[in-house]
């Protein structure tokens, strides 16, 4: 019962999102000269929430598989039950409709093609995380340096090195230093100044 | 008549080229080119209303702009460094002239960017006769200072981002130089340096709004802003101009 709620809740949302986003377009279609269309980040975004939506939804009846399978609804008794027959039809349908069910075809013949086993898939994930856990449950870091390269600076070619580096980073800073004069750029308040007052002080 | 909603910001030579790929990544486009040379000129009679209590006395008289297009090939990529640039002297040219007029920024408390009407009237300048100093001063003003402006622009939404340097006049160069001075007046050219000299950029995100009571818009615009200056912290750091820097009052100098 708890889950059928839930159920309802989550298809309550993907509606909202759904109705939002075509609300959005729809907007900028009618008031084109106000607005903007929505830009590719906020897609991005929406299209990400209702994939999140779906995929709570699908767990939902994945996980209650056995119980919506097993059990048949019925009207209450004080269902008008003539007046509402095409209603109660819908309502009590469990198979999908005959579109949807060439949809579901389709989608299996395509996935059929793609030759994707999303078992084997997920394992091959698991496998990874765990080799890289215990991979680097081996190592222990202190600064940006392997111990060879440390070993390296100590020896005499290492210090030579090191001082060559030092070397290039006090030139580039001397060239630097030659195109800005050694000066911050200017506040560009004062820039402002004298472009709308023309002095400098 | 735009009002003009503006941030601005320096930019050290050394980050030039990181934010112009960033700017370039961020807007998915290649900057076109400013070129500018402007005139600051100033009224040359003084009004003076007599101060009258009860009578509105807020008259107010300002410095105005002439800005033209400059066709000079100066590559500010490259940094700059005792090398002399040359301009042609404009005067007496067949030049379209834009003639601007800024009032001081909108004064308050909380600001997001810096408000600012801009008046501005574009002129084509076709007489042969006067030149167009002259014009100005039938106009009623006298030339005060002038500059030279060479940037890149960059257009993201409705976001204007403008990266530039300013040139001036260099007159130290032809007072070291006097013989050359003469020869550099007969070529009519004017040798020109840097304003700041710290080969540092000046960057101005703005957004031109027709109206300053369309306050729809304005929203919109400081939302747009925020986002911008949010999306480029930790490379540059956009401030809100101080308005007093901005006033071209006459009477404020």
């Amino acid at each position: 019962m708890d889950a059928l709620e839930s159920l309802r809740n989550r298809l309550n949302q993907v509606h909202i999102s759904l109705r939002k986003l075509s609300e959005q377009i729809n907007y900028a279609n009618r008031f084109q000269e106000k607005s903007k269309l929505p830009t590719y980040g906020q897609f991005q975004n929406q299209f990400h929430i209702l994939l999140t939506q779906l995929h709570s939804i699908t767990n939902i009846i994945e996980n209650n598989q056995e119980a919506l399978r097993n059990s048949n609804a019925f009207p209450l008794p004080s269902f008008p039950t003539t007046q509402h027959e095409g209603l109660l039809t819908t309502l009590l349908r469990k198979k999908p409709l005959p579109e949807v069910e060439t949809w579901i075809d389709e989608a299996i013949e395509k996935s059929k093609d793609l030759n994707i086993n999303s078992e084997i898939d997920d394992e091959f994930c698991q496998w990874c995380l765990s080799q890289i856990q215990s991979l680097r449950e081996e190592f222990q870091f202190y600064g940006f340096l392997s111990t060879n390269e440390l070993e390296v600076l100590e020896t005499e070619q290492g210090k030579l090195e090191s001082e060559k580096k030092k070397e290039i980073e006090r030139e580039k800073q001397d060239y630097e230093f030659k195109i800005t004069n050694g000066k911050k750029p200017m506040n560009p308040n004062h820039v402002l100044k004298f472009m709308f007052q023309g002095k400098l002080e | 008549m735009v009002h003009q909603l503006c941030l601005i910001s320096t930019i050290e030579f050394s980050n030039y080229i990181q934010t112009i790929s960033t700017l370039q990544a961020i807007t998915g486009q290649v900057p076109t080119s400013i070129s500018t040379y402007s005139i600051i000129s100033k009224p040359i009679n003084v009004f003076k209303p007599k101060f009258e209590p009860g009578k509105v006395n807020q008259i107010e008289q300002f410095f105005m702009k002439s800005i033209t297009t400059w066709d000079e090939d100066i590559n500010i990529n490259d940094p700059i460094i005792d090398k002399q640039f040359t301009s042609k002297l404009f005067t007496g040219e067949n030049k379209i002239w834009t003639l601007q007029i800024a009032d001081i920024p909108i004064a308050g408390k909380n600001q997001i960017c810096s408000l600012q009407n801009i008046y501005e009237s574009t002129l084509v300048y076709n007489s042969n006769d006067n030149s167009f100093l002259q014009f100005l001063n039938d106009l009623g003003y006298e030339v005060i200072n002038q500059f030279w402006n060479k940037g890149l622009r960059f257009f993201y939404g409705d976001i204007v981002i403008e990266i530039y340097k300013i040139f001036i006049r260099d007159d130290g160069q032809q007072e070291e130089n006097p013989d050359d001075m003469e020869g550099i007046q007969k070529s009519d050219k004017i040798t020109l340096k840097l304003l700041d000299e710290s080969n540092g950029f000046q960057i101005k995100a703005f957004i031109n709004v027709p109206k300053s009571t369309d306050l729809d818009i304005i929203n919109q615009g400081y939302k747009d802003l925020v986002k911008l200056q949010d999306n480029l912290k930790g490379l540059v750091k956009f401030e809100i101009p101080d308005r007093i820097f901005m006033d071209s009052r006459v009477s404020s100098t």
